[in-house]
């Protein structure tokens, strides 16, 4: 059994307000449970906040594996206000990349400096945290197995083509019947990486990807996905099911809920199943 | 002079049903006299802003009180900066420039948050501003920026952070988004993770620094029209977090008495804080405000507030 749970689905930035109040105005960050509770963070924007709250309130002693897919403030933003991060004796594994002369830890550490931040260093969260960043190899968590991919890989490159900083990185977690891919931002501006991530999504029960926007010409080149490629990709891959987030901030309800209708149109009769992720949002499979 | 608030909250934006009435977007002040706009720390409120501005070619001037990222997450993706036509002075006390051009307007789009529009197509120019400790006796900078004139003044926060007085034509709004009050520690930058020993005795030369500092924030804001102030914790919640760097409504009326100033208005509304909660404290503390003759509101979102 995985469990699925939305905390926050919009990129860039959070969008307060009542016109977001259906899906949520909260930047990027999704859970994912095993039966025996093991816990993974998709990404840590301010939906984290709330998130932290439920923690606090319901487990005693907490543990995370945070997977982080791009090392945008955009999905690092919450990581001073989850509240157990100030518990002594929690304890987090983050996975996620950062420059090479900061590495992953230095750069959310640059991202906290006293300047910006009134917290000044990871230093003061006082549960234990331990920054990796993500390689070829699989990495174990409760009854998950995780492929951490590098979205911008092309043909021909070699095998240990280094992960580089600031480029969106996909997980895949599957247990040895089910499996699911998290891949809210790639990089393919010239469709070379294509096939391979069409590869690395096969036969995923779900795939939660980006509908940044509808896919009209205009809107590349910011490095988000659109609606019209994250169903392509899902019937290429043959997903069982695509969980569309990581919304456009000028996006309100209505125009994701069309944005959702036109997803649907386009898988036509096909088995794809599509939904919009909203605030809450609990997939079980 | 005309006021509107786009973002009230502090320290993070909390979007949601419970946030619907005051509005949950980070600081965002606009401030408009005649043909002059200033808008005041660009919180996730700068964003519902521009999206109202653009994209009509003009000028505009943003005021930054400091650069905790509630105060400038929403500067990358504010829309006027994606059009040609479109000039920006941002005032910057002077030791933030170059921390916030990398911010921003990094040109590799990678690190922090930079916009995410590559090189914005406006025009953008930076002034700095110095903003001497109080203790120096020397007044915060002064200067300005069309009908409106800017006077500044330092306040009690880690990271340092800046108040502003706005005026025109005899009317004026004071700024203090992001200040302990001026009886407690901390001033500068030094980070209070643990809250101090509650019998920790301030040194005299500290006493002395923070009574000249919240003197200075007296006299700056004397006679306003408006205050808006730090109330982020109330005083019940104040003893856990006296290391946050933020006041209560209890200390803002005190300032706002000692000020004399027309009305209050309550701004930094923690996270935490529901519309319920909030209108409730509004109205216990409009009454308390009341019998000083200060009127009082909880800052809201969208709301409009004419001098
Ligand atoms: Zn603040
Ligand atoms: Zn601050």
């Amino acid at each position: 059994m995985i469990q699925v749970r939305f905390w926050g689905v919009r990129g860039d930035i959070a969008v307060p307000g009542p016109e977001t109040i259906h899906y949520g105005g909260n930047t990027l960050c999704t859970t994912v449970t095993d039966v025996q509770d093991a816990l993974c963070i998709l990404d840590a924007g301010t939906g984290l906040t709330a998130l932290g709250r439920e923690r606090m309130a319901t487990v005693g002693r907490d543990q995370a594996l945070f997977l982080v897919s791009h090392s945008h403030w955009t999905h690092t933003q919450g990581i001073g206000f989850y509240a157990p991060f100030f518990v002594r004796g929690n304890t987090y594994a983050f996975y996620g990349l950062g420059t090479d002369e900061l590495g992953f830890r230095g750069f959310l550490e640059a991202q906290l400096a006293p300047a910006l931040s009134p917290l000044h260093t990871l230093n003061h969260l006082v549960a234990e945290l331990a920054f990796h960043e993500p390689t070829g190899e699989p990495l174990a968590w409760g009854s998950m197995t995780i492929h951490p991919y590098p979205t911008w890989r092309g043909p021909g490159a070699p095998a240990d083509e280094t992960w580089q900083c600031g480029r969106p990185v996909a997980y895949r977690l599957s247990q040895p019947d089910r499996s699911l891919v998290y891949l809210p931002r790639m990089e393919d501006p010239a469709g070379q990486c294509w096939e391979r991530l069409v590869a690395f999504c096969r036969n995923a029960d779900v795939l939660i990807h980006g509908a940044y926007h509808d896919g009209a010409s205009g809107q590349d080149g910011t490095g988000h996905t659109s609606a019209r490629s994250a169903v392509r990709l899902a019937q290429q891959a043959g997903v069982r099911q695509l969980v569309l987030t990581c919304y456009n901030p000028l996006h309100d309800d209505e125009a994701i809920d069309q944005m959702v209708d036109m997803c649907r149109a386009l898988a036509g009769n096909s088995p794809l199943q599509i939904t919009g992720a909203w605030e809450g949002l609990v997939l079980t499979f | 002079m005309q006021i509107i608030c786009w973002g009230v909250r502090g320290s993070v934006p909390v979007p949601g049903p419970a946030t619907c009435r005051y509005g949950g977007n980070t600081p965002c002040v606009e401030v408009c006299a005649g043909d002059t706009r200033v808008i005041v720390d660009a919180g996730t409120g700068i964003f519902p802003l521009g999206r109202r501005l653009a994209p009509n070619p003009a000028h505009y001037d943003l005021l930054l009180s400091h650069l905790h990222w509630d105060h400038i997450q929403g500067l990358p993706f504010f829309a006027p900066l994606r059009h040609a036509g479109v000039s920006l002075t941002i005032h910057v006390p002077v030791g933030c420039l170059s921390l916030l051009r990398e911010l921003v307007f990094n040109a590799n789009c990678h690190r922090y948050l930079a916009a995410p529009f590559g090189r914005p197509a406006a025009d953008i120019q930076f002034e700095t501003f110095a903003c001497p400790a109080p203790e120096n006796r020397v007044p915060g900078a002064r200067w300005s920026i069309g009908e409106i004139e800017i006077g500044t003044v330092n306040l009690n926060h880690p990271g340092h952070s800046v108040g502003f007085r706005l005026s025109t034509a005899g009317r004026s709004v004071v700024y203090y988004s992001d200040t302990a009050p001026f009886d407690e520690i901390l001033f500068g930058s030094e980070y209070l993770g643990q809250a101090p020993h509650k019998d920790t005795k301030l040194a005299g030369a500290e006493r002395e620094r923070l009574a000249a500092m919240r003197q200075a924030a007296i006299d700056l804001a004397a006679g306003a029209d408006l205050l808006i102030f730090d109330s982020h914790l109330t005083r019940q919640e104040y003893p856990q977090f006296p290391h946050y760097g933020h006041s209560t409504p209890d200390h803002a009326l005190e300032m706002a008495i000692a000020a004399q100033v027309r009305e209050l208005v309550l701004f930094h509304h923690a996270p935490a804080r529901s519309d319920t909660e909030l209108a409730k404290l509004e109205e216990q503390y409009r009454s308390m405000a009341g019998a000083h003759g200060v009127a009082l509101r909880a800052a809201r979102e969208g709301e409009r507030i004419n001098l």
